[in-house]
This record gives structure tokens, sequence and C-alpha cells, in this order.
């Protein structure tokens, strides 16, 4: 095979690869999960209590 | 002649470089040839979940009076005043427990916690003081930050004070305990009331 010839089958074979490569590239899906979002949560108590006048305390 | 050499030369690099990417290309993509398989995807997806709850939600002291002397009393849930108790001075009823939070998410958590009241506000009198005091209740339950461990004054600015920068939720370790302390004068009368709320926020 002359140098001619065998240039052009290299070519061709570059161009097959490259056809190859951009039709995977173009039908395979990537999928990028997004961060997920901001999580909060809350919950709450209570305190309570009752303050009564103590009657030894009214004595003068 | 020469001129020729070079685009061989050259039009070999190319085959070798999309060669080349061809492969990387397969190996990124998963793309297997040369043998015949067939291949099948299990997918789930497990969300974080940040949930805190107070599993003991209320501390109530019931009514109560200061004693004659002196002329305050102090309710402390921690219970390891000098006196042993946890009323000194008053009437009221022991209330030995503070408050429990845990994380039952399944993601570490930061928490804030922020009061409804102050002192004045909660209690109202002469003198009157509102403090809470952080602890694990399962050791390494907060595994970084844990703040506030002495009585400090509770804060009523939102979002509150970073109590730990870190709630594990593992079930061993997940629970932290809020003591509290009041400080009760004699000029102050009626019912009262607090609420606490505890946020929690999800950690990376």
């Amino acid at each position: 095979m002359d140098s001619e010839k065998l240039i052009v089958a290299l070519l061709l074979i570059a161009i097959v690869f490259s056809v190859i490569t951009l039709a995977i590239t173009m039908t395979t899906k990537v999928v990028v999960n997004p961060k997920l979002p901001f999580s909060e949560t809350t919950n709450t108590a209570s305190v309570v209590l009752d303050i009564v006048k103590n009657p030894a305390k009214e004595t003068p | 002649m020469k001129s020729q050499k070079l685009i061989l030369t050259l039009s070999w690099i190319i085959v070798i470089t999309t060669l080349l990417t061809l492969i990387v290309v397969f190996n990124k993509f998963g793309v297997i040839t040369g043998r015949a398989t067939d291949t099948g995807e299990a997918n789930l997806t497990i969300n974080t979940s940040a949930s805190i709850s107070f599993v003991d939600n209320s501390v109530n002291w019931g009514s109560g009076s200061v004693d004659e002397t002196p002329s305050f009393a102090i309710l402390d849930t921690n219970g390891t005043t000098a006196a042993g108790t946890a009323v000194i001075n008053g009437s009221w009823n022991n209330e030995t427990t503070g408050l429990m939070l845990r994380n039952d998410g399944n993601v570490n958590v930061s928490v804030d916690l922020v009061s409804s009241k102050d002192a004045a506000a909660f209690i109202g009198g002469t003198n009157p003081a509102f403090k809470w005091a952080i602890s694990n209740n399962e050791t390494g339950s907060c595994a970084a930050g844990i703040a506030n461990t002495g009585y400090t004054d509770v804060n009523t600015t939102a979002p509150g004070t970073r109590i730990c920068d870190d709630l594990q939720y593992a079930d061993s370790n997940d629970e932290l305990i809020i003591d509290l302390y009041v400080r009760v004068p004699e000029d102050a009368l009626g019912t009262k009331g607090a609420v606490i709320t505890a946020t929690g926020t999800a950690l990376a």
C-alpha cells in the first residue's frame, strides 16, 4: 500500500472513531442530582409555674 | 516526499488520539462492547430528614409560694443545689428532670435554642432569674460545640443560642438535656409560662 492510500485509510479510521465517540456522548444521559434542599426542623417545650402569696408574709 | 511523511505521521497521531478518546468515553459511560451482556438497574433514593423533638417537653412546677424567709426561692431542675433538692425556699413541686431534646431524624443537626420570655417577662418582680444549662443525656450526643454547659440567662433573640454544633442522630447518642433554673422573688405573683423553641438544621 502506498503512503497516499495509507493516509486516506487512517483518516477514515479517525473519522469513524470520532463519529462513534460523538454518538456515545450525544446519546448518554448525564443526570446531575440537585443538592438536597436546606432542611430545618423546630419543636417547642413549655415551662410553667404558678406563684401564690405566702400568707405568712402578709403578717405585718 | 518529505511533506507526505509529515502528513502520514500526523494521520497516525490523529488515529491514536481519537482511539484514546473513544476508550475514555467507553470507560466513562460504562459502554462495554465485545461481549453480549445485559444489565438492569435498581435505583433508590434515601432522603435525609432533619427532625428534632422534645421527648420531655414540659417543666411544670405547679403552684407554690416563696417561704417566709428569705425573699426569694430557687427552682432548679438539675437538683444539685446545696440543699439537694430542686426547690429551695419555696413550696413548688420538685422537678428533677429538665427538658429532653432528641434528634430523631437521620442526619446530624446543629441546634439553636430560644425562649419566648426572659426572666423579667416570665417571672417578674425584683431581681428574677431564668437560665438554662445544656448537657449530653447520652455520651457524645453533641459531637461538637456544646455551649451553655453552665447556667446561662436564656436568649430571647431569634434565632437564639447555638447550643450544639453537631447533634448526632444514632439512637445510642442523640439526646440533650436542657436544665432550667428560676429565681422567684417574693414580690412576683400569678400564673407564669414560657415557651422554649429548639431549631435543628441539617448538616451537609
